[in-house]
């Protein structure tokens, strides 16, 4: 029979709080596969998937591959631990030119032959079929695992799928992303579910001055995020009161720094409204004047809870590289305004002073714009 | 009622239009009642094909073809590719298109460029005519095809099909001339024999038949090979089981198209002399096509605007106009307004408003005082007041 064998992280590392991590990322790997009909089982430092269809096996292996906390699959046949058995489908997943090897695990010591033998007999009924291939102990192309298991069944295999790692999603607290619709703000959220964090994003929009496509955009890209963080839900703040009255009140140049102020007040109380504890950016250090250290000051400067900036050290290149390996680039590139690039002013400010920043604001009714646009989100279950 | 608003009033007609309710009669009676396979054996399927005979010859008088020369598509821009692919004979060669051409034709003569022809583009005016005497500089003993727009999709510019055409035969009686005719067809009158032209395309959607629905025009004796195969239907240049609702609408369109074409030209410039007269008001625009422009084309210009945020403000009154053309606008710059030189300051403000029959005065007022109203709005906020 095929079964698929999930082998799990970090989290057999974490002591007496391995029930937690566990059951977080059991629940995790059910509700991907909640479209699917199959049996799931726990065995030590594994969890073993049977009797799903088989038509379904690659989008099975898919979507666990990409539940956090799962560190590699096989996809393996299970057999009596018989050696006729063991030997055909060892066949099975054998190569057939190249370099190989066969590696035997017996924790089952009533089984007849030592480890070593069933390695040696089992590649010589592998050649024997295959005359093109080759045994190399020491630097195989590809290894036929055999595992003997004390309950009397043996799983044989070839490849292990390495899974994306990191940490169950749910066991890192709870933080909210800002989606902004550009390249970076998808990685960053994928960065932090992959440490555990669960996510909820708030995304600003400024219809007319944006259109209905770049919001669709962004609840597009939530949707692929969500592959990674598994639930997801977007709050999409109106933006556009707030934006006019500062491009109105305020110098031209503390535009945007005076928008990220308002984005992290609005972002710290959705924070604090459901129940999560910080505040998610996709700012990497310079790459923008917003991004200079003395920006992020003035925006770090309204928060009071932790505001993680995952990206802050990577190049544009290695994010570019993130996410097109989450699926996210093609999205994120369509050309849709999003809301920082209306009203840009010619000459931002790239090392605004707090205090300037501060007094350019005093104009402005702080409290009364972001009251009303709490009072105006529209919340998208994605 | 769609998405909370009320009544739409829309001058998206270029992009596409509202199917006639008596084009939706057949079309629906043809999925229902008479949706045998023209092609099957039965007495049934023979009626169909008949009626099939009957649109294409219908169509073919309203436009100066004989019947073989019209082939069905599934609209507009398979018509452009089948006309661009299936013309070419020679493998390589120059191949000549307006700077302007709709994605459709532009984007296909690009991949004729890695498959190497030489791309050459035609430069236009700056109201979107094209620049004959430039498009005939370019003309040599090696071109093979020549792509042009009777009636720009942008600005609405009107161009010399059958001049354009004898000039270019004049120069290399051997180059194909294919004209894309999609805003033409039902707008102005439209003579294929007289053009003298190899190829023509249009599409039903635009002229309230059905999306999904377009024809090629392919001059009798021209040189044609498919490159669609199957079942042979279309005189084996487009074969496919015919959308045979979609074909009777089409000509069921292009007959009442025909039927209020003098009514709707004098309609439609009085609807641009209400807009004009309104605009009075606002400083700083130009209409960007006012001779030889297509009565139901009036597009426009507005310094320091960007046109799609007007556009998102006129929505809130249910108002429905274009900027440049729907097709391309998913691009981030129009290749309108470098082609045509705009003032930098004009470029990102184009806005199209197109007409339909089922206009009315009421909602052109409506339109006209609400558009200045936005355009003073917008240039108040994002000039700011300080």
């Amino acid at each position: 029979m095929k079964v698929i064998i999930i082998r799990y992280s970090e989290i057999h590392l974490k002591g007496n709080n391995r029930d937690f991590f566990e059951s977080a990322l059991i629940s995790n790997i059910k509700s991907v596969l909640r479209e699917y009909s199959y049996e799931f089982t726990r065995s030590n430092a594994r969890y073993v998937i049977r009797n799903f269809d088989e038509m379904y096996l690659d989008d099975i292996v898919d979507a666990v591959k990409n539940v956090f906390g799962v560190h590699s699959l096989s996809v393996a046949e299970e057999v009596d631990s018989v050696y006729e058995l063991i030997s055909s489908a060892a066949l099975l997943y054998a190569p057939k030119t190249g370099r190989f090897k066969v590696s035997t695990n017996r924790a089952d010591k009533r089984f007849p032959m030592p480890s070593m033998k069933i390695s040696a007999e089992i590649g010589g009924d592998i050649l024997e079929k295959n005359p093109n291939l080759t045994v190399d102990l020491f630097n195989p192309d590809y290894v036929v695992n055999i595992d003997i298991r004390e309950n009397g069944k043996t799983f044989v295999y070839g490849e292990i799928i390495k899974a994306v790692n990191g940490m169950p999603v749910g066991t890192g607290g709870k933080g909210i992303v800002m989606l902004s619709g550009g390249i970076d703000s998808p990685v960053a959220a994928y960065m932090m579910a992959k440490r555990g964090m669960s996510l909820r994003a708030v995304h600003f929009h400024s219809f007319p001055y944006t259109s209905m496509q770049a919001r669709q955009k962004v609840l597009d890209l939530a949707k692929i995020v969500k592959k990674y963080t598994l639930r997801m839900t977007v709050d999409v703040v109106s933006f556009t009161e707030i934006q006019t009255a500062i491009h109105e009140n305020c110098p031209e140049e503390y535009m945007i720094t005076i928008m990220r102020r308002f984005m992290m007040r609005i972002a710290e109380r959705i924070a604090k409204n459901t129940g999560a504890g910080a505040v998610i950016t996709g700012e990497s250090l310079g790459q923008v004047a917003s991004q200079t250290l003395e920006s992020i000051t003035s925006t770090n400067s309204v928060a009071t809870i932790p505001v993680f900036r995952p990206l802050i050290g990577f190049d544009k290149d290695e994010i570019i590289e993130i996410s097109k390996n989450i699926g996210a680039f093609e999205t994120s590139i369509l050309p849709y305004e999003d809301c920082c690039t209306i009203f840009l002013p010619k000459r931002p400010v790239t090392k605004p002073r707090l205090s300037a920043v501060q007094k350019v604001e005093s104009v402005l009714d702080v409290d009364a714009l972001v009251e009303n646009a709490l009072s105006n989100i529209e919340t998208v279950v994605v | 009622m769609f998405m909370g608003i009320k009544s739409i009033h829309y001058f998206d007609n270029c992009a596409t239009t509202k199917v006639d309710s008596e084009v939706m009669d057949i079309i629906a009676d043809y999925a229902t009642e008479k949706y045998f396979n023209p092609s099957a054996r039965s007495s049934f399927s023979l009626e169909v094909a008949n009626d099939i005979a009957y649109a294409r010859s219908k169509i073919g008088k309203l436009l100066g073809a004989q019947d073989k020369e019209l082939v069905f598509t599934s609209g507009g821009t398979e018509a452009d590719n089948l006309a661009i692919f299936g013309s070419l004979r020679a493998k390589k060669g120059n191949i000549i298109a307006s700077a302007i051409e709709h994605s459709a034709v532009y984007n296909t003569v690009q991949i004729l460029a890695e498959r190497g022809y030489e791309i050459r583009m035609a430069n236009v005016f700056a109201d979107g005519h094209i620049d004959v005497e430039d498009l005939l500089s370019k003309v040599d003993g090696e071109t093979r095809l020549v792509c042009f727009m009777h009636i720009s999709n942008e600005t609405g510019a009107v161009n010399d099909v059958r001049t354009i055409n004898s000039l270019v035969k004049q120069k290399n009686p051997k180059a194909v001339t294919f004209v894309d005719g999609v805003q033409a067809v039902g707008k102005i009158p439209v003579n294929l024999k007289y053009f003298g032209i190899d190829l023509y395309s249009f599409a039903g959607h635009k002229i309230h038949a059905s999306k999904g629905i377009g024809c090629l025009y392919v001059k009798s004796g021209l040189h044609f090979a498919s490159t669609v195969f199957g079942g042979g239907q279309e005189r084996g240049i487009r074969s496919g089981t015919e959308f045979v609702g979609g074909i009777v609408g089409l000509a069921k369109a292009v007959e009442l198209a025909h039927q209020n074409l003098q009514k709707n030209r004098d309609v439609f410039c009085a609807y641009k002399k209400v807009i004009r007269e309104q605009l009075k008001q606002v400083t700083d625009w130009q209409e960007n096509c006012t001779v030889e422009v297509s009565p139901a084309i009036m597009s426009l210009a507005f310094a320091d605007i960007k046109a799609e945020v007007l556009l998102h403000m006129l929505e809130k009154y249910g108002i429905i106009v274009g900027t440049g053309s729907a097709c391309s606008s998913k691009n981030k710059y129009s290749r309108l307004s470098k082609a045509i030189g705009l003032a930098d300051k004009y470029a990102e403000g184009i806005l199209r408003i197109s007409f339909s029959r089922f206009n009315t005065l009421d909602e052109v007022d409506l339109l006209a005082n609400k558009l200045a109203d936005c355009v003073i709005e917008l240039r108040r906020t994002m000039l700011g007041t300080r």
